[in-house]
């Protein structure tokens, strides 16, 4: 039974890391490659020129630093959005049916398709002045990243016992004070992981970025790599140069912070029933 | 009052950003789009009368099943799998950041990636199955309306059977161990403990996980527009491919916006379904 | 006497004011001129001529680049507010009719007198002319006065290759087929054709040129839909069968990327092919296995007899919004002039000039100029002139490319093209 399920997963992960595997090839091959059939399984010759081509000669170092700052934007303002509502309907009396229309609700924000709302946030970060800007590309991640967090925080929290809290509030903290230094350490790991959820989640978003920016001033990595389909070429090996960058940052972090983000993907819904 | 002190000025601000496009969306769909003239209902019964509309109608109904019953059926195996079989820390540790890779490769990336490896003559995966004897002539995976479909499937699944994956594991390992243990003890085996221990525990974790997956795959767009650009014909154009077309192609604002409102109805249907299971599974 | 007084005073005048003319008053020059470009290998040749530019007459030209669909809608943004973000720009040719009923562009003529030069193909003129000079006008620019707004810049053309070392230049469709026939051998392999097929602009660009070659149209002077024909089923059957059949297999999704592909590994002999294909792929000896192999010729003629090369021009043009038109003007006088055209064409650039596309020593090295010097005096057909082109070509784009998979009878593709781009025509207010 072991050995086989061994087997399996084995298999699975090879047809998994394939496409990584072809991604990553694709980025040091040079331009010659890709002009022989059928396509050379092992690169002919290794060369990092892509990347530098890209990364440098493309300027998207620029695009690399505005996604960065845009996902980080996002991350802090969902995690304090989020905490805000969290907070009050898991910590404090609410009425269980405000609790959850107002969780749904939030939850219902993901079902609203981009498609749908981009040409009216259009017209508002237009109006805004934001066009173009990597302002309103923190609105829109925040927004969007706001039912995620929202869950896991919520999650989290339901399993922070109130006794904690309630020992610092007789101890004669007021309720902000025992938030900062009893709640909030104690939630340090899961907000960790939340925020490499939530980046990971922002850090390939396309529609928004493609349609609200304009130029490297505020575009985002992602935006970058679809601008090397050109009409006539696909750059394919910067593209795939550009892809593996794009793939490595998420995964640091997420080596970074391993332990924390399993737990947050429960969203505390399987603990709370326990 | 301090809860809703708290809730107000960030559920104010979220209700204006949903109202806003809504009515913006209202106001556009009964207006001529040049010229601004007020035409009722024109733009919606205009719809009725377009079978391209539907098609993409449909075309998102078989992507949206498939792509979930594949991804829900795939990760939850999977993380049964792991959870069974692979004991030692690092070796769950490889496996997270493995399936952790397709997730945050941009999917344009991958899309591309995916057009260099399906590509007929050229592309690996038509030389390695003639290689392995499977075929004799090659696979045409972009060019007809089936494997097309396949091929932009393919890439969803790649990307996101792992989220899946990473929530249920996440969930399976948070079972109590006495409680399986008692269900040894009784004499459960592989399957009954997990349909009548396991199981119970996941259900609402799936639901979540129902939910994500259904409002990302109802509006894929990325993969799809490098990959297939919705062809052949309009074999892969999906509602959000359909929309952008109407909008960023033909400027048709007013169409575009009647169109967003059908899809809108259509979401919210879908959220009060799986609401009301949510609620149930989760609201306590 | 009197006469001769006369006779000095005319000359007198005449020498005035020609020397008015050949050395007017520039304003003061600016710090720098900023231009939108679109980004990729259509600015290489002007990226080449902007330091010899700044060398002679000391203003910097200052490019900003926007990937190709962020430029049309940041040159329509900036437009709206009459801002003067940009003093110079170029514009995809389709663009013309939007840019042109807007009047968003300052006219060359009226403004500052530009002089036809005849070393310039006609059609160049006639592209960055509005209201068009010839084929159906948008109903509401019929009463307005024509003037000239922009000039090429990018001589972009689509034209024909075929292997030469295999098979003779092909002059009509027949011949083309006669080709594939000779040569067609999928088990070496050695395909006799390949289209670029993928939906949308690829797919229409290849069938354009056999839809008009087979005498067929897409509107008639009055903005009918008459693409319901008998010569479109025609060219559908003809493209979606006949020379299907001598392509590779899943053509239907193949972009310029795929088809370059084929040509330059030697797999397939014949195809459209535009001239950045050429310079960047086909004959760039360190990814082309036919380097020199290559023959480059006019669009093959339909039934029709008619050649229907396709043109897709990148014109430079001044944006009403400019602080300095006068200086802008100076710019595109001097990069278009036969003496830069040169180093703008060694610098990898796509030239426009019949002096320049003829040159024996400029053909040796760029073998493709004479086949782009016949496309351009055919003349080469262009879009029809309305700025609800991109629709037409998403619906169209979308049925041919049906056809071509096989997923619809050309009789269905064309009917159903037909009847949608009718009905988007008449919700633009084309019928009334």
């Amino acid at each position: 039974m072991r050995t086989v399920g061994v087997v399996v997963l084995a298999l699975l992960a090879v047809v998994y890391l394939f496409p990584f595997y072809w991604m990553v090839t694709t980025a040091v091959r040079p331009l010659a490659d890709f002009y022989q059939f059928p396509a050379p399984i092992f690169p002919s010759e290794v060369t990092l020129e892509p990347f530098s081509s890209v990364m440098i000669g493309r300027q998207f170092v620029t695009l690399l630093r505005n996604s960065l700052i845009a996902c980080l934007g996002a991350v802090v303002f969902g995690i304090a959005i989020g905490m805000l509502i969290a907070y009050p309907v898991t910590r404090l009396p609410v009425p269980p049916a405000f609790r959850r229309g107002l969780l749904n609700w939030i939850l219902s924000l993901r079902f609203l398709p981009p498609i749908v709302v981009v040409i009216p946030f259009f017209d508002i970060i237009r109006r805004l002045g934001l066009y173009d800007a990597l302002g309103s590309l923190v609105l829109l991640y925040t927004v969007f990243s706001l039912p995620f967090a929202t869950w896991m925080l919520r999650g989290f929290l339901l399993e922070v016992p109130l006794e904690i809290e309630e020992a610092a509030l007789i101890d004669g903290a007021s309720r902000l004070r025992a938030f900062f230094t009893v709640l909030l350490p104690q939630l340090a790991p899961a907000l960790l992981a939340t925020a490499v959820i939530t980046f990971a989640l922002a850090w390939s978003e396309f529609m928004f970025g493609f349609i609200l920016t304009a130029t490297q001033r505020s575009q985002t990595f992602p935006i970058g790599v679809a601008s090397l389909v050109t009409q006539f070429q696909i750059i394919w090996n910067e593209m795939a140069a550009a892809g593996t960058v794009a793939a490595i940052v998420p995964i640091l972090l997420l080596l970074f912070a391993r332990r924390y983000v399993v737990t947050a993907l429960t969203f505390g819904a399987v603990r709370e029933k326990a | 009052m301090t809860p809703y002190l708290l809730v107000a000025p960030p559920v104010l601000l979220l209700a204006a950003l949903v109202i806003y496009p809504l009515v913006y969306n209202v106001v556009l769909s009964l207006r001529n789009y040049r010229t601004g003239e007020f035409v009722g209902l024109h733009n919606f019964a205009r719809a009725f009368d377009d079978p391209l509309f539907f098609a993409s109608l449909r075309a998102t109904g078989v992507y949206v099943s498939w792509a979930l019953a594949t991804e829900i059926l795939l990760g939850l195996a999977l993380a049964l799998l792991v959870h069974r079989t692979i004991r030692s820390g690092w070796a769950r540790t490889l496996i997270y950041v493995l399936f952790f890779i397709p997730m945050v490769t941009p999917p344009v990336v991958a899309g591309v990636i995916a057009r260099l490896m399906y590509s007929p003559n050229y592309g690996v995966i038509n030389v390695a199955l003639a290689k392995l004897g499977l075929i004799d002539t090659e696979i045409l995976w972009l060019s007809e309306p089936g494997t097309a479909m396949f091929a932009v499937l393919s890439v969803d699944v790649w990307q996101w059977m792992p989220f899946v994956f990473l929530v249920c594991f996440a969930g399976l390992q948070s079972v109590p161990m006495d409680t399986v243990e008692a269900a040894r003890v009784d004499g459960a085996g592989g399957w009954r403990l997990f349909r009548h221990v396991e199981l119970p525990y996941l259900r609402s974790l799936l639901m979540l996980v129902v939910v994500f997956r259904f409002t990302d795959t109802f509006r894929v767009f990325d993969h799809v527009q490098v990959l297939t650009g919705g062809g052949p014909g309009a074999s892969t154009e999906f509602l959000s491919l359909y929309l952008y077309r109407i909008a960023f192609k033909f400027f048709n604002l007013s169409y575009a916006a009647a169109l967003s409102l059908f899809v809108l109805a259509v979401a919210s249907v879908a959220f009060a379904v799986l609401g009301r299971y949510l609620g149930k599974e989760v609201g306590e | 006497m009197r006469r001769t007084w006369l006779v000095w005073l005319v000359v007198g005048l005449l020498l005035l004011t020609s020397t008015g003319l050949a050395a007017p008053q520039l304003p003061p020059k600016p710090a720098e001129l900023t231009m939108a470009v679109v980004a990729g290998g259509e600015t290489k040749g002007l990226k080449a001529i902007l330091p010899i530019w700044q060398r002679e007459k000391g203003v910097r030209v200052k490019l900003v680049e926007f990937p190709y669909p962020a430029l049309y809608e940041k040159l329509v943004t900036a437009f709206q507010a009459n801002a003067a973000t940009f003093d110079l720009l170029i514009a995809d040719d389709p663009w013309m009719p939007k840019f042109g009923s807007e009047q968003w562009l300052v006219p060359l003529d009226s403004t500052f007198g530009y002089v036809r030069d005849p070393d310039i193909f006609p059609v160049v003129y006639d592209l960055g002319s509005w209201p068009p000079p010839r084929g159906p006008v948008p109903p509401d620019e019929r009463g307005k006065s024509r003037h000239l707004y922009a000039i090429t810049l990018v001589g972009n053309v689509e034209f024909f290759m075929y292997r030469k070392d295999l098979v003779p230049a092909p002059a009509s469709w027949n011949a083309v087929i006669a080709n594939a026939k000779k040569v067609h051998n999928p088990s070496r392999p050695l395909y006799g054709y390949v289209i670029r097929g993928a939906k949308g602009n690829p797919v229409v660009s290849e069938f354009t040129p056999v839809l008009l070659s087979y005498g067929g149209r897409i509107f008639d002077d009055n903005w009918k839909v008459v693409l319901n024909s008998k010569q479109a089923v025609d060219a559908l059957t003809f493209f979606a069968k006949e020379l299907k059949r001598y392509s590779p297999p899943g053509v239907a999704n193949y972009d310029a990327a795929e088809r370059a592909r084929e040509i330059a590994t030697g797999r397939a002999a014949q195809g459209f092919i535009w001239p950045a294909e050429i310079t960047d792929i086909v004959e760039n000896p360190s990814v082309s296995k036919v380097v020199g192999k290559m023959g480059y010729t006019l669009a093959p003629r339909g039934p029709g007899g008619k050649h229907a090369p396709l043109i897709g021009n990148w014109l430079l043009a001044i944006p009403k919004g400019s602080k300095n038109q006068r200086w802008a003007y100076e710019f595109i006088l001097w990069a278009t002039s036969a003496k830069v055209q040169r180093p703008y064409a060694e610098g990898g650039g796509i030239p426009f000039r019949r002096s320049v596309l003829l040159n024996p020593a400029m053909n040796k090295k760029f073998p493709f100029f004479k086949a782009m010097a016949d496309s351009l005096a055919a003349p080469p057909e262009w879009r029809p002139r309305t700025d609800q082109w991109f629709a037409v070509e998403a619906i169209l784009g979308t049925h041919v490319n049906a056809a071509l998979a096989g997923i619809e009878t050309p009789q269905q593709a064309i009917a159903r093209s037909a009847s949608e781009i009718e009905k988007h025509m008449r919700e633009a207010g084309y019928y009334r």
